[in-house]
């Protein structure tokens, strides 16, 4: 045989134990696991009606000799719940040292460690851990930082506001989403800091704060998202994320700058964004913006500006229908945007037709 | 007996959900998907039904409605409790115009679903 | 003369032969590491922040666009599972593309459809006219678009596009079941990154053999067809190839042909699908890597390494034959139409990792494979073969195969597990096995075929893949969809997996 052969020939024997290793793995793995489940499910058959028990701050007795297991069922159906219940399960928690073991495995070497501990912390909405959990939010391990970040949110403190916003514009920082959604679940509380931080900080952190000011729908924010919309200096995402955010405000003084961001240069986005909130708000000062938009060369404003119309009850019908025999884009996204009335207005009338 | 059934492909919450009715009394029976929770209350004919939106197969929607289609108009008349975690404006136009008598949004409080259960029915039926 | 010719052959036999273990080998080491990162992730579950990103209301919409072409067979199990998506916010559009059977009068029927005016949102040239569209009047978030049919996917993609009105768009295949939480996981990282990603994908799995409901895959099983078994291997190392994490996660998107969820503007922007490419979102991906890497913008793909999807493979040789010619055909054209890109840093990972890979292991390996086996062939033929030295290096060659199929086998039964049987279990290995003799050298000659055709500039020729729709409890009779009648014009899968 020549030396390749040869060589191969070894080579082949190593590789032949290696795949006879990996079948044997395999093997065990898959036996072992079908037992582990069987064993588990049947464990957790009988653990279920002590967690029903403690819903109403029973049986505290056998509560303390409970297994382990006792706690993943517990911070399983945590997050689903509200109210008493699931107060009364964070008490059980508490007491059975689960919060008190999470927090000291904030500080762990593996990075899914500290991540989990970071979800329990923040399933159990234990509020005095917020410290360890904002050092968190500058962990080395992304997938950390964003656990530290809901985590964060679910304790509810509003102190935590300033450090998650931060970490939006930081290097190894937190992605915009996650502390958005964390920021909404800590409530109305931030809104000062969201209006604050509307001027100062990276694009990226205004836009999201005028993102959140317009979920919740402060109207103490209307000036300052104003004064965005209208200045053609700033970042089109920031501006696009103000009209949004006075659409859903509803304060008519916003109309005029929104009108002149529809009518304007600006990019699509920033306008469609524009005609959306003139819809929301419903001043009647913004049916001649939005008339003339139906004729912009942007199909996507078009239909913005059609389904803005609909909202303005018979004037804007009015104003549709009269589009609505044009030939051409304009008279198409009237004639849509009609249609969708019709349609929602009686949709049984549809349903018997077809 | 009051019967209530109770629909979700969530086993853990099913068993919440039956485990807070029990305590009121009521006679709980619970299925995991829409097609066999149709079935169930057709034999059944309960007297309230506590349905999950999501479900395989057959998911709740489409559940409430046949119920509210049904020939019996027993059946048909039946409370329907819609409990899901669809929580925007469109999802509750949708869940009552397919039939549903309330919508419950998940994370939910059990005491409160309790609550509306007992409203929903007709009085006397619990016995707290 | 015969000693020049033997020495000649023996070069080629020892040459290919060499070659194909450094494939083997490379992608094993790929492969490695690729299960090395989703075995550390193990503990993580993975649907961190789901029920989060469900509630919140900054979660952007998403329209599911389904061009369908001769669909009936599963058009109604497909549109089940895309409307009962558990996302908040989101549109279903299908294209009846001049469909001849009953596909648009079963989704009619099912839901209620009435005419509407349409409503576009962007002017993508399209070349098949527009008939009629219409909506569900059941509540569900459903518009059917019916079109005269060009013989062209991309065509009924784009016309869906110009309809979209979320933020994000995915493209569907018509016999393609979504899992419940697919598109919650492959809008994660528009969610947590909207200014960065453009895209993202999650993995597709083989649904042949398995137990399926209205829609929902109740208990993946394995075909007991051994070519869908084979497949079904293939698609696991593609994934995990899609896993390895190199340095730029951009690149693997293109590898592990994963289902593709993007940012509605962009692709407006590059003008919707490329009309005449086979490659579909392999072609989609590398054409906005291009574009965006040369303005210097935000160009992230992020590869979701969950299972979102799952599709039906083809069951006989000769429908895998055609998808998988077509999908040369579509790579070489890819490749030729981006071959400023090939090994240009400026595009980064996917210029310079990507690219190179493809044309290595997918363009040049066809190639080789064959001239090997034909070399060796030969030489047998003229006494030149040292049948010993040769019997080895070949089983040394298969071993490596059967090395990489049975890693991606053990990684699959560490982590997802989703084949509960043991006996699937086994017949997987089994056809990791399998896979190297006979379908990889049958395999090869097909890609040969598809890269030849790309290289002589033939005209695309579409057929459809004969539709056996979902089974429910019993395994769905093998021949019934090849017998069916097959039209001239059709639907191509847009997924390309890899295969060693």
């Amino acid at each position: 045989m020549t030396p390749p052969a040869q060589a191969a020939a070894v080579g082949s024997l190593v590789l032949s134990g290696l795949v006879v290793l990996l079948l044997v793995a395999v093997a065990l793995e898959h036996l072992l696991r079908t037992r582990r489940l069987a064993r588990e499910a049947a464990r957790r058959a009988e653990l279920t009606p002590l967690v029903h028990a403690l819903l109403d701050g029973e049986s505290t007795a056998e509560l303390a000799g409970a297994p382990a297991l006792l706690d993943e069922l517990v911070l399983d159906l945590l997050p689903q719940l509200r109210g008493a219940d699931r107060s009364a399960l964070q008490a059980v928690l508490l007491e059975r040292g689960v919060v008190g073991r999470a927090a000291d495995q904030l500080t762990a070497r593996g990075a899914a460690r500290r991540g989990r501990a970071a979800l329990l912390l923040g399933n159990a909405a234990s509020a005095e851990h917020t410290t360890p959990l904002v050092h968190l939010l500058s962990d080395r391990t992304a997938e950390v930082r964003s656990a530290a970040a809901r985590a964060l949110g679910k304790t509810g403190d509003p102190a935590a506001v300033g450090p998650l916003l931060a970490a939006v514009a930081s290097r190894q920082g937190v992605p915009p989403g996650v502390v958005g959604m964390a920021l909404l679940d800590l409530g109305t509380g931030v809104l000062p800091a969201l209006r604050t931080a509307l001027d100062a900080g990276r694009p990226v952190t205004q836009a999201l704060a005028a993102d959140l000011i317009g979920v919740h729908g402060d109207p103490a924010a209307t000036d300052a998202l104003i004064a965005l919309v209208g200045d053609p200096g700033r970042d089109p995402d920031v501006r696009r994320s103000a009209a949004q955010a006075l659409g859903r405000i509803g304060s008519p003084v916003a109309t005029a700058t929104l009108a002149a961001a529809l009518r304007g240069s600006g990019e699509r986005p920033l306008r469609g964004a524009a005609a959306e909130a003139l819809g929301r708000i419903g001043d009647p000062a913004a049916l001649d913006p939005l008339t003339a938009g139906l004729r912009s060369a942007d199909a996507d404003v078009r239909g913005a500006c059609a389904d803005a119309l609909t909202l303005f009850g018979e004037p804007g019908r009015l104003r549709l229908a009269a589009h609505a025999v044009l030939c051409g884009p304009s008279g198409d996204a009237a004639r849509s945007a009609l249609d969708v009335l019709e349609f929602t207005r009686r949709p049984g009338r549809h349903a018997a037709r077809a | 007996m009051t019967r209530v059934l109770v629909v979700d492909d969530d086993p853990v919450i099913a068993d919440l959900v039956a485990f807070r009715l029990t305590r009121l009394g009521l006679d709980v029976s619970v299925e995991t998907d829409g097609q066999a929770g149709l079935a169930a209350a057709r034999q059944l004919r309960p007297d309230l039904v506590v349905l999950d939106w999501m479900m395989p197969r057959m998911n709740g929607l489409e559940m409430c409605a046949a119920l509210r289609a049904d020939a019996d108009p027993e059946l048909a008349r039946t409370p329907v409790l819609l409990l899901t975690a669809k929580a925007q404006e469109p999802d509750l136009e949708r869940g009552f115009a397919a039939g549903a008598t309330d919508y419950i949004v998940k994370p939910f409080s059990p005491r409160e679903l309790a609550t509306r259960v007992t409203a929903a029915l007709p009085p006397g039926s619990v016995s707290s | 003369m015969i000693g020049v010719a033997t020495s000649f052959l023996a070069t080629v036999s020892w040459t290919v032969l060499g070659y194909m273990i450094l494939l083997d080998l490379c992608m094993l080491v790929l492969v490695a590491f690729g299960a090395r990162r989703v075995l550390a992730n193990r503990r993580w579950t993975g649907a961190e922040g789901h029920d989060q990103i469900f509630a919140s209301p900054l979660t952007p919409g998403i329209s599911v666009l389904i061009p369908a072409h001769d669909e009936e067979a599963g058009i109604l199990d497909t549109l089940s599972a895309a409307l009962a998506q558990r996302y908040p916010s989101f549109e279903i559009i299908l294209v009846d593309d001049g469909c001849t059977d009953r596909t648009f009068d079963l989704v009619a029927d099912r839901y209620r459809l009435t005419p509407v005016t349409p409503r576009w949102t962007a002017d993508l040239p399209i070349d098949g006219a527009v008939l009629s569209v219409h909506r569900a009047t059941t509540g569900d978030p459903l518009t059917v678009i019916r079109k005269a049919t060009v013989g062209r996917r991309s065509d009924a993609s784009n016309v869906a596009l110009n309809m979209a009105r979320h933020p994000l768009v995915c493209m569907l295949d018509a016999d393609s079941l979504l899992e419940p939480e697919a598109l919650l996981r492959v809008a994660r990282p528009f969610v947590e990154d909207p200014r960065n990603v453009v895209g993202a994908g999650g993995v597709i799995r083989a649904v042949n053999g398995s137990r399926t409901d209205s829609g929902a895959v109740l208990e993946p099983r394995l075909s007991k067809r051994w070519l869908v078994r084979i497949q079904a291997v293939e698609y696991l190392r593609s994934f995990l190839l899609g896993r390895t994490g190199w340095a730029d996660a951009n690149a693997m998107l293109i590898i592990s042909g994963a289902f593709g969820l993007f940012r509605r503007d962009l692709l407006v922007e590059v003008g919707g699908m490329d009309p005449h490419s086979l490659a579909e979102d392999a072609e989609l991906v590398v054409t906005l890597q291009e574009h965006l890497r040369r303005q210097g913008r935000p160009h992230r793909m992020v590869f979701v390494p969950e299972p979102v999807c799952w599709t039906e493979v083809p069951e006989t040789w000769s429908v895998l034959g055609r998808q998988r010619r077509r999908w040369s055909h579509g790579l070489g054209q890819l490749l030729w139409k981006h071959k400023r890109m090939i090994g240009n840093p400026r595009f980064g990972a996917v210029g310079v990792l990507a690219l190179p890979f493809f044309l290595l292991f997918e363009a040049l390996g066809p190639v080789v494979e064959v001239v090997g086996l034909a070399s060796v062939v030969l030489a047998a033929g003229i006494g030149a073969l040292d049948w010993g030295s040769a019997g080895v290096m070949v089983g040394f060659a298969l071993l490596v195969g059967t090395v990489l199929s049975t890693v991606v086998v053990a990684v699959e039964e560490f982590t997802f597990h989703r084949y509960r049987s043991g006996r699937d279990l086994l017949a997987l290995l089994a056809a990791g096995v399998l896979e190297n003799v006979g379908f990889r050298q049958v395999h090869a000659w097909y890609r040969l075929q598809g890269l030849f055709a790309a290289i002589t500039r033939r005209t695309p020729v579409w057929t459809a893949m004969p539709r056996t729709g979902f089974g429910s409890a019993a395994q769905v009779p093998a021949d019934a969809g090849s017998t069916a009648a097959v039209p001239a014009s059709a639907v191509p899968a847009s997924a390309v997996p890899v295969s060693a």
